[in-house]
Formats: structure tokens, C-alpha cells, sequence
């Protein structure tokens, strides 16, 4: 059994007067399968590598079982690791690659021939075994990587981007395989992506991170139904979420100029009334699925259609992508015309307003009704100056001791 | 298209061989002088009207005190010995300076910048003396000590070398269980091989062929002189000039076997993409 905490985790590098993350909070469950996601730069590979003990912690307690291992040896964590760049020892056979670490923990031979054996019927290894490195396509060294990873029988298996470098189509086939792994070995992983496809299809829990500051924690359902930010609602989901700032007036928005004017169903007029935006500056986002330009659409909200000029069409096959702008705001929809569309092209696209999210235009918090449940996630202010807060200081005073 | 390149083939090939012969010569040339049976330093003719191997049995039959074989063994010693400690210096430092972090680092490796700069033997006299001062002079020890004691400064290449094997090696080490010492001995140095051999041939040679040094540091006992030192002042008095000097060449061409054979032999590590496979590249 397995519970892992970070509490008030913080990591400020050596002569930085920002911290790469100000102060991060989670829990993780037994048998969790947990996934970092956030854009390049947000600092899921740093907390990640806390955990794994590479990386020293500046400040707050990691815990495993209750234990504090901030300053625990990596090896002595019971942990294992996957790097992006699979990390595979060039000199050494695949077998070698395999079994170095448990050579390294003095398991018998016997026990570490039959592990090996095991990972690598598993992953389908076997005819590779007396392979080096050099000589494996990138998919079958990916799974050495998660071969060693696994004969390790960690507690937790860290994973650090480990399908990035994969085509496509290894890619769906690693993921699954990773799925199935988890299913079997029952350990915690925590794995690190900017992939949300990654995310939502393996995630028991996902948590987004931006700048080193969690955004949202929770199911991949709740963060694409039930974001509590503008960040979270534009990152989940692909193409994202389209945004506008427009005024709330009574029964409808309109933007600033008043040339695109949308009726809102009742509820959602009340609710941004309630929340006192009447008269005042929204954003409102709509998903790219939620637009559309089928007749029967524009029937059910006949006055939330607008007029278009399309900038690119883009047929998928199953759905068309439609870029545009609205107001001078970069629009997408993805809508499952049969109709031919070309560039240049203008049409009607109605918004299935009942499908729309406002946010706060100075917070970006999401407006949501009274006794909903919606994540508490960061403001924006809070999210752009946790980074720089009291670390001048600290900065320096790590700085020695590295 | 087809003409074109192999005339420029051709015009390399005549280029190289033309450089080639202009090297090849003066080896040719010292390596006939030690199988020539007639005397004579200056004579006006490349190919030897007789020929023998007495020039070489001269050296190791002790005649006139001119003792080679002890010098032979001397050189062996000492380079040995001085190649071995300069290596391990040299890649224990590079692999420090690429891998750990620690104080002053960089102003370390900005001061091996600069003194690297200055010629060795600009520190010669001042090492003679303190050499002097611990009574150490005359002995190959004391040349061994001069050899070595600049390896923690050239580190350069070897860091770089160092430094393209990717963290993410060690990290997974580690986390494999893997103490400082066994990523070091089980992971760096096997794909080391390539830059270890590099700087021990490197280590190995120089004091091999080296002249001033030894000239300085070992003084006037012959027993403890090394070959270079040791051919030159056989040469180099004007009564032995003329009927040593196929002994000379023959002592020349001896000393050169051993590197020759040591260079074929450690060419094989010298293989490319040792890293390849390890990391996505």
C-alpha cells in the first residue's frame, strides 16, 4: 500500500529569483494512475523528478506512507523511472539494460533471469534480448525502457514523457500497453505529458499544471466538463476552447462594438445576473464542437447565429475544421458537415449556447451558480505572481549547496 | 558528371602520394642507416652498399658504457607509470568538472584555460629547483613526477567527451541503485573507452619521445637516462659523431616499434557510435 503526498512543495534552482514551483499540494491514492499535463516549460518534469529524488527539494515535505523521504536516496525510495530519451545503457544488451538494477540490489540470478524473462514476454522482448541498444527500432527501445522500469517491481513507476518520441501509431499501441501494465503490476505511476490525448485516455486523476502552479486537479471528465479557470477550459480539449470578451446586457451579450450579439437562454442569464455581471465585461468561451452550421441547429437558437467568412477550411474526413475570426478573435469549429466548404466561403454558424462557459475577465475564475461544484482553481494573479513570491532570497541561499 | 570525379579523384591521389613519399623518406632513410655496415655520418648515397645488424647488437652489448637496453627500460618505466597516473588525472578531472557541481568551478576551469596557454617547459627551472630542494633530481621518479603533474589541467577534450553522454545515463543509474563510484566504473568508463585510450596514448607517448625534461631533471647518470637522452649525447660528442651514428638510426627505429605496434593495436577502440542507441537521438 502506497500513499503518496506532496505538501507545500517547493523548488527554487540555484541563483533563480523565480521558483520553478512556488508551492505544490497533492495526493496519491494506492494504485493511482495519475497524469502531470501542462504546456512546455510549467514544470511537471521538475515535481517529477523531486519525487523521483534527482532533483533536491527547496522547501515543503514529499512523503511516501507517511514517511518524509525529501532527502531519502533515490534508489532507497523504491521507485522506478522512465525517461523521455529512454536512457538505455549503449554498452549493454538489452538483457544487460534489464538487469543491471537488480545485479546492483544483489537479487539472484535465477530470480533475475526469470523477472527479465517475464518483462520481456510481456512486451514481446524475447527475440531482442542478446540486442544492444543500437541495433532496436525507437519502439522496441522504448519498451526495453519499460522493461526495466518494470522488472524493478517498484512501488511507483515514474514516467516522464515516454511516448514523445514515438510515431502515432506506436503511440496508441504504447499507450495501451502502458494502460494494461498498470492493470497488472497494481503499483502508482505518475506519468508526465503534454499530450492530452495521453491524458484523458490513461488518467485516473490529471493534473494540470501552468508555471509551476496547479490549475486543476481531478477526472479527465471533470476537467473538460467542469473547468475552474480560463486556462483550464483553453487547454483541455483539442482544438481549444474559443474565447470572447463580450458585455452582458439583460438576455443576451453582445461584444463591445455590438456587431455579434448572442441570446442566452434564460438560466444563464440569470446566473450571470446573479453573480452580478449585468452590465459588465464577460469572457465567454465556447468549444469548437459546439458550433455549428446544420439547419436544425439554428432553429433550436435561432438568435445565437452568426455570420462568418471562413479563413481555411479543413476537411478531417469525419469532421471539418472551420477557422474564422469573430470580432478579431481566432475562431475554430469542428463540425460534421457533409456540405463542401471552401475557403472564402461565407455561412451561418449557430452556437449551442447552452454548452458555453463565462469567466471572469480580471480572475478568469469560472462563473458558476451558487452551490455548484467547480474546482478551486488559481486566479490568474495568483497563478502570475506565485512563482516570484519571497524567493529572491531563497534563491541565494540554495545556491550554496549545490 | 562520371569524368569529372574521377579526375578529381586522381588529382587527390597524386596530391596524397606526393605528400606521402616527402614523409616517408626521412623514415626510409633512418631506417636504412641502421643496417648500413660501413661508417660514416655524411656519406652522398640513400641505399647502404652493405649491409648488417651489427648497428643494433652494438647497442645492447654494453660497449663504451653506452647502455641502451637500460635505457630502453627506463623509457618503459617511466612512461608507463607517468602515462597511467597522467590518465587516470586527466579523466578523473574531466569527468568531475563535467558530471559535479561544485565551488569555484567555473573559475577552475577558466584557470586551466589560461594556464594551459603558457608553454610546459616555461615551469621547467622552477620544478628542477623545488625538485632539487626534496633531493628528488636524478631519478626517474623526479621524471615521473614532471610528466604527470600538469594532467589535471588538460582536461579539455575529455570533458567534452564527457559531456555528450547524456545526464539522463546517470540519473537512470541511480535510480537503478547505482552509488557515484559504480556509475562511474560500470556506465561512464565503458563508453569512455574511446577518449581513455585517446588520452593514454596521448599520456603513453609524450614522455616516450620526450627530450628536454629528461635532459633537465636526470643529469649526468647514464643509468638512468632514457633513450633520448641517451642517443642524442651519443651523437652529440664529436669523436663518437661519426661511428655511432648507425647505431643512432638503429636505436631510432627501435624506439619507435613499441608505439607503432601500441597505435595498430589501440586503433580498434577507436570505434564510432559507441553512445549510438542509448538515447533518442
Amino acid at each position: 500500500m502506497v500513499k503518496m503526498s506532496l505538501e507545500h512543495i517547493r523548488k527554487v534552482y540555484p541563483n533563480q529569483t523565480i521558483a520553478a514551483i512556488p508551492d505544490y499540494n497533492l495526493e496519491i491514492d494506492d494504485g493511482e494512475f495519475v497524469v502531470f499535463i501542462g504546456p512546455s516549460g510549467s514544470g511537471k518534469s521538475t515535481v517529477l523528478r523531486m519525487i523521483a529524488g534527482l532533483e533536491d527539494i527547496s522547501g515543503g515535505e514529499f512523503k511516501i506512507d507517511g514517511k518524509v523521504m525529501n532527502d531519502v536516496e533515490p534508489k532507497n525510495r523504491d521507485i522506478s523511472m522512465v525517461f523521455q530519451n529512454y536512457a538505455l545503457y549503449p554498452h549493454m544488451t538489452v538483457f544487460e539494460n534489464m538487469a543491471f538494477g537488480l545485479r546492483l540490489n544483489k537479487v539472484p540470478q535465477e530470480e533475475i533471469n526469470r523477472r527479465v524473462k517475464e518483462a520481456a514476454e510481456t512486451l514481446g522482448l524475447d527475440p531482442y534480448l542478446d540486442r544492444k541498444p543500437a541495433n532496436l527500432s525507437g519502439g522496441q527501445r522504448q519498451r526495453v525502457a519499460l522493461g526495466r522500469a518494470m522488472v524493478r517491481d517498484a512501488k511507483v513507476m515514474l514516467l516522464d514523457e515516454p511516448l514523445s518520441n514515438l510515431d502515432a501509431k506506436l503511440r496508441v499501441e504504447m499507450r495501451s500497453k502502458i494502460g494494461m501494465l498498470h492493470k497488472q503490476l497494481g503499483n502508482n505511476m505518475i506519468y508526465v505529458t503534454h499530450d492530452q490525448v495521453e491524458a484523458m485516455t490513461m488518467a485516473d486523476r490529471i493534473v494540470l499544471i501552468d508555471h509551476g502552479v496547479i490549475q486543476q486537479v481531478g477526472t479527465p471528465s471533470e476537467l473538460y466538463n467542469n473547468p475552474g479557470n480560463k486556462f483550464t477550459a483553453g487547454f483541455m480539449g483539442s482544438p481549444s476552447m474559443n474565447f470572447l470578451n463580450v458585455v452582458f446586457k439583460k438576455d443576451h451579450i453582445e461584444t463591445v462594438d455590438g456587431k455579434v450579439k448572442l441570446e442566452l437562454p434564460k438560466y444563464l442569464a440569470k446566473l450571470l445576473k446573479d453573480q452580478g455581471y449585468e452590465g459588465k465585461e464577460v469572457i465567454f468561451g465556447i468549444r469548437p464542437e459546439d458550433l455549428h452550421n446544420e439547419p436544425i441547429v439554428k432553429e433550436t437558437y435561432p438568435n445565437a447565429t452568426i455570420k462568418v467568412q471562413l479563413d481555411l477550411v479543413e476537411p478531417l474526413g469525419a469532421e471539418t475544421m472551420l477557422y474564422f475570426h469573430v470580432n478579431g478573435e481566432p475562431f475554430v469549429a469542428t463540425t460534421n458537415t457533409r456540405e463542401v466548404l471552401r475557403t472564402g466561403d461565407e455561412i451561418e454558424l449557430t452556437f449551442q449556447i447552452s454548452n458555453s462557459y463565462f469567466f471572469d475577465p480580471v480572475t478568469e475564475l469560472r462563473i458558476h451558480a451558487e452551490g455548484t461544484e467547480v474546482y478551486p482553481s488559481p486566479t490568474k494573479e495568483e497563478s502570475d505572481l506565485a512563482n516570484a513570491k519571497g524567493t529572491e532570497l531563497e534563491g541565494t541561499k540554495n545556491s550554496g549547496k549545490y | 558528371m562520371q569524368k569529372q570525379k574521377k579526375r578529381s579523384v586522381a588529382i587527390a591521389q597524386i596530391v596524397i602520394s606526393i605528400l606521402a613519399f616527402f614523409w616517408v623518406i626521412p623514415i626510409i632513410f633512418v631506417i636504412l642507416q641502421s643496417f648500413r655496415a660501413e661508417g660514416g655520418q655524411f656519406v652522398s648515397y640513400f641505399i647502404p652498399k652493405q649491409w648488417t645488424f651489427d648497428n643494433y647488437a652494438y647497442l645492447f652489448t654494453n660497449n663504451d658504457g653506452w647502455n641502451y637496453g637500460q635505457w630502453f627500460l627506463n623509457t618503459l618505466f617511466v612512461s608507463i607509470v607517468a602515462g597511467s597516473i597522467s590518465t587516470f588525472l586527466t579523466i578523473g578531472v574531466a569527468y568531475a568538472l563535467s558530471r559535479l557541481q561544485f565551488k569555484l568551478k567555473g573559475f577552475y576551469l577558466r584557470f586551466a584555460l589560461v594556464i594551459g596557454m603558457f608553454p610546459g617547459f616555461l615551469s621547467m627551472i622552477s620544478i628542477y629547483y623545488i625538485l632539487k630542494a626534496l633531493n628528488l633530481t636524478n631519478s626517474l621518479w623526479a621524471l615521473i613526477i614532471m610528466y604527470s603533474y600538469g594532467a589535471a589541467l588538460a582536461f579539455y577534450v575529455q570533458k567534452g567527451f564527457f559531456d555528450t553522454i547524456p545526464q539522463s545515463l546517470d540519473e537512470r543509474a541511480q535510480i537503478d541503485g547505482a552509488s557515484r563510484w559504480q556509475i562511474f566504473r560500470k556506465i561512464t568508463l565503458p563508453i569512455a573507452k574511446p577518449i581513455i585510450v585517446y588520452t593514454a596514448l596521448g599520456a603513453f607517448t609524450g614522455p616516450w619521445m620526450d627530450f628536454i625534461f629528461a635532459k633537465v631533471v636526470l643529469g649526468n647518470n647514464q643509468d638512468k637516462w632514457t633513450v633520448a637522452v641517451g642517443l642524442f649525447t651519443m651523437v652529440s660528442a664529436k669523436e663518437n659523431a661519426n661511428a655511432l651514428f648507425m647505431s643512432f638510426a638503429a636505436g631510432s627505429v627501435m624506439i619507435a616499434i613499441p608505439i607503432t605496434i601500441l597505435f595498430i593495436w589501440l586503433q580498434r577502440f577507436f570505434v564510432e557510435g559507441v553512445t549510438a542507441g542509448s538515447v533518442k537521438g
